[in-house]
């Protein structure tokens, strides 16, 4: 199939070597910035927003969402109006203006629905966009290790090809839970390590690298529709509606051998089970479409990224989230 | 549905009740060729009725008892008028003169199926003279080109044969070549489409008041039919462009009984560029080859057994081939080679059987053969031995067809009939050979074929109820099995005609369309990787509801004006989903298609302006349209409705032709449309990962929409002059046709840039097709 694909590029692009190129004007109205609202909403956590603004597509800087800081062209003039269920609760304060980090003393609850009107001097039009925070969830845990093993090919140092064998542990999580009938849901779930790096043989040490996404692999049908890795995975309940569900997961350390050495050391691992809210979800489904695709294509169409921001981009989403830590 | 049989029963039984009628039946010819005329008219000027003929030159006129007064006519001849008392059921075959020196030739649009007076609107015929007489792509006349010159009909991209028409895609147009369905009609990517002129006797365009005669897809019908051959002395004609060489020769095999028709035509491209190839690599040990070209052939055997029974054996076969070659010297002794053959192109043969069971009734049976098949070859040798990988997809219908004509009444002209199809599509099959190192192996995988069985049955009825008001009613009925499913559709078409006068009518017309096929291809340019996929369990037919309404008046000297306005509500279509493509990185294309596409709703709605002058010295067309097209899928732009990707506001198409004397004649075509949609991503944004705050931002592109941009508007102007001499034994001529004449560059592609002496990113376009100057030479005998 790619050597199908291939012979097609070529097919095209030999248009190129007979064809001949023209600039095209730009008059359209898409060419200005637009303001970039994004905000998370978790209950019981303090709220924060972050108001950036785009650039042209055309901008010919090498990176051109970043300013002369390496900071992201955060917006720092702008006044965000927080509304809960429809009541005005407070102007957001800015606590990064490099970033355009802006901050709510008032700390939202489940159920709730959050809306903010951003506006700035810098921008004609107000951004508004509201969502719902959704319900907390639960689940239990249950944990398998197993360990296997891989050949692979090296070269030794004498430049000889030969075999090594690599120990893996790999560590089965199943989630238990309960989906609620009522509404329609969404889920995701990470895992996160803290790593050291320890080096015996040359004396290094690493301070700690914290966070880490683990790829998580899957083979669910159900909800998963097969095989899938990914350092989130998400899904929504429309196939298991109402029911108490269980979803299997693995992840894979490699085990030091006599010929194999990792100096990476998992010092805490957290599982992170999210209940998201449909805005958070497509956002997040549409974002990792939108990335893989990015660029030009000839056979196929560009994936947009969700937005619930009328006269802007970005997103208001909203997350509960339950941490199991190991 | 009960109710719409029972009306029709109710029609067709009124019609069967009258008595003291005769019928007049007959053929139109033309005299010098034999050539059945279709689409000629008869018309009776006492009582005020009238036929066409049908695809075969026949036609079948009943009157009652009385003098009649007739007047036969067809399309660039010289009337015909025959008066008197119809008494028995009588037969005229008329021979038309071909006679160009006559002042006053006769128009016969405004008595024809199409024209004021018939009951059909949205459908256009065009005299293959009249393409002919168009300027030409490369010394190349084109039908489909022919066609997106007209209004309602859109081209894609510049250049391309692709037909997009009133807000259709480019697979739901039925093309029928003698009746049976072409599954690529496009050569050279679609810049050329497989119908070569000289072997076409008439066009005529369906885009909507579909009789229900048609089927199988939902935006157009195109009705191709072949020469039968000269049935008095062998004649024809021969030519040489730049890019291909054409010949055509036709004849009687027994006089007046058998004739034959044979028409090839190929590129050669690849031939020309063999020498200049070996020549660039004289002085390197390794070689490269490569060739492309394409070729077709029809022809046609038709046979008159006596009045009452003609068979007729048509065949097509044309092909794409692209061919790669690369031999290099693995050792001093042995030369190792690799090699690509790829191939695709339509075979296609019909065997017609026409049968005039009375003079009333007008029987035709069709077998039917169509296949589209892509065909990849490549081949290594070198010193360890030989292996050979294969590709092969297609499509391969068998049909029987029945079609009856019948005219009981002075009222009612009834058509019905019923076809059987057995498909057999065939997805992607891949097959590795190789023998090497003394170790043979053969794989080969692949989809499994699918064999969906297709029925179709219409009956319709021309129906007469008042001097001025004619209507056309019809139902037509599908069933089409697949994977164990039946899928079953019902769908009426309707259409009125009312006079205002002699000159002006008004036109309504409603119709329903089902078509059971998808095509997989990329929105752009054919490629040979174009697969048709049948529906499925999951995929529903497309189906569609069109309406329309039309003003027709006859203006002074012999110009025609028509004005429609048509709304099309379209369901269950598909789109490849956002980030999905043909290709998969797994996989083939036909594999999993389904979980690639979404299948949403479109709508269709617009206004065609068609100014039309058919004969005398200048001939041409002036068409505009201004339609809207779009879509809407649940998870495609988020359920927003977005413009289709060939939705133009404003199209125009004027195509003039001239001629000047015996020795010079002129045309020209002049096309605006506005630019067709692109998805373009305007602006750059981070966005913070939601589940672990802002610390990481990855940038993303932001689009509006689902083609939210619109490219820039193109237009193009082609001329053309022929100049023609009569020599010993027939006539030459030159052809010079030059395309894109003020060589305005049309986007093609759109694509960003980084241009390094402004430092600045840009946005281009691609143009291929620019200032393109032909000469063309053919000798006609």
């Amino acid at each position: 199939m790619t050597q199908l694909k291939n012979i097609a590029i070529c097919i095209i692009l030999s248009l190129f070597l007979f064809g001949c190129e023209d600039v095209i004007e730009f008059n359209d109205n898409q060419s200005e910035p637009m303001l970039v609202t994004h905000i998370i909403a978790m209950p019981d956590s303090t709220l924060y927003a972050q108001i950036t603004k785009s650039v042209f597509f055309l901008e010919s800087t090498s990176d051109p969402l970043k300013n002369k800081n390496g900071n992201y062209l955060g917006v720092n003039n702008a006044l965000v109006k927080l509304y809960v269920n429809n009541v005005f609760k407070e102007n957001m304060t800015l606590v990064s203006g490099d970033s355009g980090i802006y901050k709510a003393n008032y700390i939202p609850q489940e159920n709730e629905e959050i809306r903010v009107i951003v506006s700035s001097p810098s921008f004609t039009k107000e951004a508004e966009g509201k969502t719902i925070l959704p319900k907390k969830t639960s689940m239990t845990v249950d944990t398998v290790i197993t360990y296997n093993q891989e050949y692979s090919m090296i070269y030794d140092e004498t430049g000889s090809l030969g075999y090594d064998t690599i120990q893996y542990k790999r560590i089965t999580y199943t989630i238990h839970f309960i989906d609620n009938g009522a509404d329609e849901n969404y889920y995701g779930i990470e895992v996160l390590d803290d790593y050291s790096l320890v080096s015996e043989d040359y004396g290094y040490y690493n301070p700690d690298t914290t966070d880490v996404n683990r790829y998580l692999s899957t083979s669910d049908e159900t909800v998963f529709g097969g095989s899938a890795m990914e350092p989130i995975l998400i899904f929504d309940d429309k196939k298991i509606n109402g029911q108490s569900y269980s979803f299997s997961f693995y992840i894979e350390d490699m085990v030091n051998t006599e010929t194999y050495y990792t100096s990476l050391v998992t010092k805490k691992r957290k599982l992170r089970f999210f209940s998201l809210n449909k805005d958070a979800y497509l956002f997040m489904t549409s974002a990792k479409k939108n990335y893989e695709t990015s660029g030009m294509s000839m056979f196929s169409e560009p994936s947009q990224v969700y937005s619930n921001i009328e006269n802007g981009i970005g997103i208001i989403g909203g997350y509960s989230v339950v941490v199991k830590e190991y | 549905m009960k109710k719409i049989l029972f009306f029709l029963f109710l029609f067709i039984a009124t019609g069967l009740c009258f008595a003291q009628n005769y019928t007049i039946s007959g053929y139109l010819t033309e005299k010098s060729s034999g050539e059945t005329q279709i689409g000629g008219s008869i018309y009776d000027n006492r009582s005020k009725k009238g036929v066409i003929t049908n695809s075969y030159g026949y036609y079948s006129l009943t009157l009652p008892k009385d003098s009649v007064i007739l007047s036969f006519s067809s399309m660039g001849f010289e009337k015909k008028e025959l008066r008197f008392l119809l008494q028995k059921d009588t037969t005229i075959n008329i021979a038309f003169e071909s006679n160009l020196q006559l002042k006053e030739l006769v128009v016969t649009a405004n008595l024809a199926e199409t024209g004021i007076k018939g009951t059909q609107m949205s459908t256009i015929n065009i005299p293959i003279s009249q393409i002919k007489s168009m300027p030409a792509m490369l010394g190349e006349v084109d039908v489909i080109k022919a066609l997106q010159m007209l209004p309602g009909v859109q081209s894609g991209t510049e250049g391309s044969s692709g037909m997009y028409v009133r807000g259709g895609g480019p697979d739901e147009n039925l093309m029928l070549l003698d009746g049976v369905p072409v599954y690529n009609a496009n050569h050279l990517m679609g810049f050329f489409s497989v119908f070569n002129a000289d072997a076409i006797k008439n066009v005529t365009l369906y885009k909507g008041s579909f009789p229900a005669r048609f089927g199988s897809r939902l935006s157009s019908v195109i009705d191709i039919t072949t020469n039968d051959g000269n049935d008095k002395k062998i004649h024809g004609n021969a030519s040489i462009g730049l890019l291909s060489s054409k010949i055509n020769l036709e004849g009687p095999i027994i006089k007046e009984k058998t004739t034959f028709s044979i028409s090839g035509r190929r590129t050669y491209a690849d031939l020309l560029a063999k020498p200049f190839i070996a020549a660039a690599q004289k002085n390197y040990k390794d070689k490269t080859t490569f060739g492309y070209y394409f070729y077709d052939v029809n022809a046609k055997i038709s046979h008159k057994i006596s009045d009452k029974h003609r068979l007729f054996l048509s065949f097509y076969n044309g092909n794409d081939v692209i061919s790669t070659g690369y031999e290099f010297a693995e050792s001093p002794s042995l030369n190792s080679t690799m090699n690509m053959d790829w191939s695709w192109g339509n075979t296609i043969s019909a065997l017609r059987w026409n049968w005039r069971v009375s003079p009333k009734l007008f029987c035709n049976t069709t077998l039917n053969y169509t296949s589209y098949i892509s065909n990849i070859k490549m081949a290594v040798r070198d010193s360890s031995g030989t292996m050979g990988m294969g590709y092969t997809s297609g499509i391969q219908d068998q049909s029987a067809r029945v079609n009856f004509d019948y005219n009981p009444s002075v009222n009612h002209e009834i058509k019905f009939g019923g076809e059987y199809t057995y498909h057999t599509f065939k997805p992607d099959v891949t097959s590795f050979e190789s023998a090497m190192n003394n170790f043979d192996t053969t794989i080969v995988s692949g989809n499994k074929r699918i064999y969906p069985q297709e029925i179709n049955l219409y009956v319709e009825d021309n129906i007469t109820l008042t001097t001025s008001l004619k209507g056309n009613i019809g139902l037509h009925y599908s069933t089409f099995y697949v994977e164990g499913k039946a899928y079953q559709s019902f769908e009426p078409r309707v259409s009125a005609r009312y006079l205002l006068n002699s000159k002006m009518s008004v036109k309504a017309a409603y119709s329903e369309m089902t078509q059971y096929a998808h095509l997989l291809a990329s929105n752009s340019i054919s490629l040979p990787t174009d697969l048709w996929v049948p529906v499925t369990k999951r995929v529903a037919p497309m189906k569609s509801k069109q309406v329309s309404l039309g003003f027709f008046y006859k203006l002074p000297k012999d110009i025609d004006f028509s004005i429609e306005g048509y709304y099309k509500k379209m369901n269950n279509l598909i789109e490849y989903k956002e980030g999905e493509s043909l290709f998969s990185e797994s996989g083939s294309i036909a594999e999993g298609w389904e979980d690639k596409i979404e299948i949403g709703q479109g709508w269709a709605y617009g206004m065609e302006v068609l100014l039309e002058k058919s004969v005398g010295k200048t001939t041409g067309w002036i068409g505009y349209t201004l339609a809207w097209a779009n879509r809407q899928f649940d998870n495609i732009s988020f359920g927003n409705i977005f413009p289709a990707k060939y939705d133009r506001r404003h199209d125009i198409g004027i195509t003039i032709s001239h001629k000047f004397s015996k020795k010079f004649d002129m045309g020209a075509n002049w096309t605006f449309g506005t630019g067709t949609t692109a998805t373009l991503g305007t602006q750059l944004f981070n966005a913070p990962s939601l589940l672990q705050g802002f610390s990481y931002s990855p940038q993303y592109t932001y689009y509006e929409n689902r083609n939210n941009f619109r490219m820039p508007n193109s237009h193009r102007l082609d001329i053309s002059f022929n100049f023609h001499k009569k020599i010993k034994w027939g006539q030459r001529t030159w052809n010079i046709s030059i395309f894109n004449a003020y060589n305005h560059k049309n986007a093609f592609i759109i694509y960003t840039k980084y241009d390094v002496p402004t430092g600045q990113n840009q946005l281009k376009q691609l143009s291929i097709l620019p200032f393109l100057p032909s000469v063309s030479y053919s000798l006609k005998f």
